[in-house]
């Protein structure tokens, strides 16, 4: 009988997390505590670089393919929910994607912006700060909640998966 | 009603005690966490978290391909928590489908669905949707549409058990036939046997 040892360790958001079953193509660097879940891919298809920045969370069946011949960034502290979409150019820090929403090819997101489920947007849009995209309309709205909300809860959710995660996954190296 | 049998190849599945049949292409995090109630089907692709909390799941329940069952979280008390995830008896999931929700099951984040409800396609409910009994939401966002008869109960039973009944295991011997569940099933709460091994107490 294997006993797992859980000496509760001081949680440090250094190391990224990546799960058994992801898809992680060539030409992609991730950054420090960002967290993958299983079934997640990352890829490229023509060989484009992705770089990906720190404390993302990524869920389960979310795919981010790079279909341009151009290099894609993804800032830090986002958020991609179960089974999303992301084809675009550039996302920045601290953004939403929800459950099965599609961010289409050429699309920028600036910062705190939150693209809502089922959503897919159109082509080469821009988003500015602080936009929420939602319904079948993709009714556009300013966000008045501060950036500080989803910041904290996101960073309290790293903890957590970094801490339940590598007890019961078996980690990429 | 009888449904066509529809074979599966006996390699691909694993049957337990409780007759519960789960294909090992499906992936079930944090199995120790994970609570099938008895004849339950999973198919394929079926994504289940038991990692993040507890899931129990019915009986006589049928989880399609490629769906992701994950306990929903919130902040609380100044950290984040999972809450575990009840799905009910008679329950169908079909393809493709995302479920957060705190009881029975459905789309979207703590979503509370009661008994005898019916979500169709491509219907997205917004957090903390309480869906009462015998109704029909559907639309983005969902919005109540419908209301089901009385007998959509006994019909949803029907369902399931001839669902169960016809989902037979082809393997080189198909002399043994799983047992039938012909008489009516009753929503008699089993007494809640864990199909996954649970950690053994520790002497």
């Amino acid at each position: 009988m294997t006993t797992v040892a859980a000496t509760s360790t001081p949680i440090s958001l250094d190391l990224t997390i990546i799960c058994q079953d992801c898809v992680v193509g060539e030409h992609v660097t991730i950054g420090k505590g960002t967290v993958l879940h299983p079934k997640a891919s990352i890829t490229s298809l023509h060989g484009a670089p992705i770089t990906i920045g720190e404390n993302n969370i990524i869920e389960e069946l979310v795919s981010i393919v790079n279909r341009s011949k151009e290099p894609m960034i993804i800032g830090a502290g986002n958020l991609f929910e179960v089974g999303s979409v992301i084809e675009c150019k550039s996302i920045g820090n601290e953004n939403i994607v929800e459950a099965k929403a599609k961010v289409s090819c050429g699309v920028t997101i600036n910062n705190g912006c939150t693209i809502g489920a089922g959503c897919i947007t159109p082509e080469n849009e821009h988003y500015l700060d602080n936009s929420i995209v939602s319904g079948p309309t993709l009714h556009r709205i300013n966000s008045t909640i501060p950036l500080e909300m989803h910041s904290a809860t996101h960073i309290k959710h790293l903890e957590f998966l970094h801490k339940t995660l590598p007890n019961f996954h078996n980690m990429k190296k | 009603m009888q449904q066509q049998p529809t074979y599966f190849d006996k390699s691909e599945y694993i049957e337990t005690l409780n007759g519960n049949k789960v294909s090992k292409k499906s992936i079930l995090c944090g199995i120790m966490n994970i609570r099938l109630h008895g004849k339950t089907i999973i198919k394929p692709g079926v994504l289940v978290r038991g990692d993040l909390a507890n899931v129990n799941i019915g009986r006589l329940s049928i989880v399609e391909e490629n769906t992701v069952i994950r306990p929903s979280y919130k902040k609380f008390k100044g950290s984040i928590a999972y809450f575990p995830l009840n799905i009910g008896d008679h329950v169908i999931i079909k393809e493709d489908t995302v479920i957060s929700a705190a009881t029975i099951g459905s789309y979207s984040k703590r979503c509370i669905l009661k008994d005898c409800c019916m979500i169709p396609d491509n219907t997205i409910l917004p957090p903390d949707t309480v869906v009462p009994p015998f109704t029909i939401y559907q639309g983005f966002p969902g919005t109540m549409k419908e209301e089901l008869p009385d007998c959509f109960e006994q019909y949803m039973k029907d369902l399931t058990t001839n669902c169960y009944d016809s989902f037979i295991g082809q393997s080189a011997t198909s002399s043994t036939s799983s047992p039938s569940v012909s008489t009516p099933v009753k929503q008699v709460p089993s007494s809640p046997i864990s199909t996954t091994p649970t950690p053994q107490g520790q002497d």
